[in-house]
């Protein structure tokens, strides 16, 4: 970025600076899997921002590194109007053995619940046979859980209940039961959950371990909130790092990306919307 | 042979059941019509559920998924007729057959091999391969017979009868479908008997003008039903877009039993065909969602 991209952005929501924050993992470089649905905003923001050459596979069977025009956030993976606009179209089995031989560099994932190893949870709440609450299930999150070399999660609202110590269901592997379980359940060692986005921090997990720590906070957020908001004893980094907040172009592109969502019937909460 | 015909002839209760397509070309029409015909303990498949699946769970059809993912796509949000079910056992309590993206597509794949199992890397640990052991056994670890490495397998699915929404297909059921695939021509050649449900009937001649976007050929192809508009509310490239409002809408609209039952049957069970259906959906609805047509990508096939 130049230096006329440094300036900042005074007031956001803590979704927007989640998004940003998210978009800002992934490299020019990178070979993207590209998820429903928050991920779908950050990898199409990044494209617009600082990857204009990335190249992104979809788990329906398509890659692409060319955004359709004019150009706006499609509605989904399945969005008809990728096809004419693509480089490749295939099966489902040809977008996961992509990832299967270990080609994609990075992948975003949303998640509903996410625990202090990085397992995440969309399948049920409460008891299996007596759900208090159904969840869809995993649909290809499992794999690019299980496959992906650097996996980001994205978690849109910072609370106790989402970040849980234990999961109701692991449906997404991350690191299991933590140290080198992951391994021993026949995952390749070079993947795995790398950080989870909230709208309040970073987090990355120890290498030892694989717990997850407070790496990095987003503005105006303190160690406090953080702690208190987290569903177990959450570790902090010696150094903790400070990310900056959005810059304005960064701001602009996120906020039009959220007006496309929105025009293509993504629901969006009033609080995530406020300066919209 | 019309849907009528054609699921009376070859969807049987107790039946497996494959449904075609991946956000695009999913088979609406021939779920509507098995639930007018009102068939019972239905197990059904497909990579991805959504309010598909939905719509047979509330109706009482199926008592037995097995895919990745049951939800509305768009906002996303909820499918409520499955959270009924798997909350309050409304209408019935279901077995929903826990499966990830890539185990239900290699399984499909095994079935299109005519093999047992297939190995893949992933869901080992979780959820999906330690729990529900009530369904049978869905994934295991083996031993690789080459290399000592322990691999997760997962089995071959053989559905009964396979049903497709396609662009084009030959009165014979030779058919083509492109654009978004998905688990479509792996799970559809997986099915021991195949219905067709095809946008355009045309001659064999303009299939064999582009072969490779056969995904089924005749000799396995059971019925051929002449179906426009059959894919509706999902997308059929070259054909129509998504109707994203009435998806959004479909959540409001089935939240509660009561607006459920109205819903369906506004939709499914006071119509008779895909014909009325149509009317109800209204010309404008349908002059809004039609494609406009893209024509690209000629090449020479000579020789």
């Amino acid at each position: 970025m130049g230096t006329d991209d440094k300036e900042y952005c005074r007031e956001y929501t803590g979704f927007e600076m989640m998004l940003v924050s998210a978009c800002r993992q992934i490299n020019n470089d990178d070979i993207v899997f590209n998820a429903f649905h928050w991920p779908f905003l950050a990898v199409h923001m990044a494209k617009l921002l600082h990857c204009p050459d990335l190249f992104f596979v979809l788990e329906v069977g398509l890659f692409q590194d060319e955004l359709a025009k004019p150009i706006k956030m499609p509605y989904s993976i399945s969005d008809p109007v990728l096809v004419p606009n693509s480089l490749f179209v295939g099966d489902s089995i040809d977008a996961l053995s992509i990832l299967q031989r270990g080609e994609i560099s990075i992948a975003l994932l949303s998640t509903s619940m996410v625990d202090k190893y990085g397992n995440c949870n969309t399948t049920v709440v409460g008891p299996y046979d007596q759900p208090i609450y159904r969840l869809p299930g995993g649909g290809g999150a499992t794999e690019i859980a299980g496959l992906a070399k650097k996996l980001v999660w994205l978690i849109d609202d910072h609370t106790t209940r989402r970040l849980p110590e234990k999961l109701d269901f692991i449906t997404d592997p991350g690191y299991l039961e933590g140290y080198d379980s992951r391994i021993k359940a026949g995952y390749p060692p070079d993947t795995g959950p790398d950080v989870i986005v909230s709208p309040f921090c970073i987090m990355r997990f120890d290498r030892v371990t694989k717990e997850a720590y407070l790496d990095a906070l987003h503005p105006k957020i303190t160690v406090k909130q953080v702690k208190e908001n987290t569903g177990w004893d959450l570790k902090v980094a010696d150094n903790i790092k400070q990310i900056p907040p959005p810059t304005l172009k960064e701001i602009e592109v996120c906020r039009q990306t959220m007006r496309d969502a929105i025009d293509q019937y993504f629901v969006l909460k009033p609080e995530w919307t406020t300066y919209l | 042979m019309s849907m009528k015909e054609a699921i009376n002839k070859l969807v049987h209760n107790d039946g497996f059941v494959f449904f075609g397509g991946f956000g695009n070309g999913m088979t609406f029409s021939a779920a509507h019509e098995i639930i007018r015909q009102k068939r019972r303990n239905l197990k059904v498949t497909k990579c991805g559920g959504g309010i598909m699946f939905d719509q047979l769970i509330g109706a009482g059809v199926t008592n037995h998924i097995v895919t990745s993912h049951c939800w509305n796509g768009t906002g996303p949000q909820p499918a409520y007729n499955l959270r009924r079910s798997m909350e309050k056992g409304i209408p019935q309590k279901i077995i929903y057959n826990e499966q990830s993206l890539f185990m239900i597509n290699m399984s499909f794949f095994a079935g299109y091999m005519g093999i047992p199992f297939v190995p893949i890397r992933s869901v080992v640990g979780t959820g999906i391969y330690n729990h529900p052991k009530e369904v049978g056994l869905k994934a295991a670890r083996v031993e690789c017979p080459f290399t000592g490495e322990k691999i997760c397998v997962v089995p071959a699915i053989n559905p009964d009868v396979g049903i497709i929404q396609v662009q084009r297909a030959d009165i014979e059921g030779n058919a083509q479908l492109w654009g978004l695939v998905g688990d479509t021509k792996y799970g559809i050649n997986a099915c021991k008997k195949i219905i067709v449900a095809t946008e355009e009937i045309v001659d064999k001649k303009v299939i064999m003008e582009s072969p490779e976007r056969t995904i089924v050929g005749a000799h396995k192809v059971d019925a051929v039903v002449h179906e426009p508009w059959g894919a509706h509310p999902s997308s059929m490239q070259g054909h129509y877009y998504t109707d994203l409002e009435y998806r959004f809408n479909y959540a409001a609209e089935t939240k509660e039993i009561e607006d459920w039952e109205a819903w369906l049957e506004k939709w499914v069970t006071g119509v008779d065909n895909r014909q009325e259906y149509l009317k109800v959906l209204g010309e404008e609805k349908i002059n809004f969602l039609k494609a406009k047509s893209i024509i690209q990508g000629a090449v020479d096939y000579g020789y």
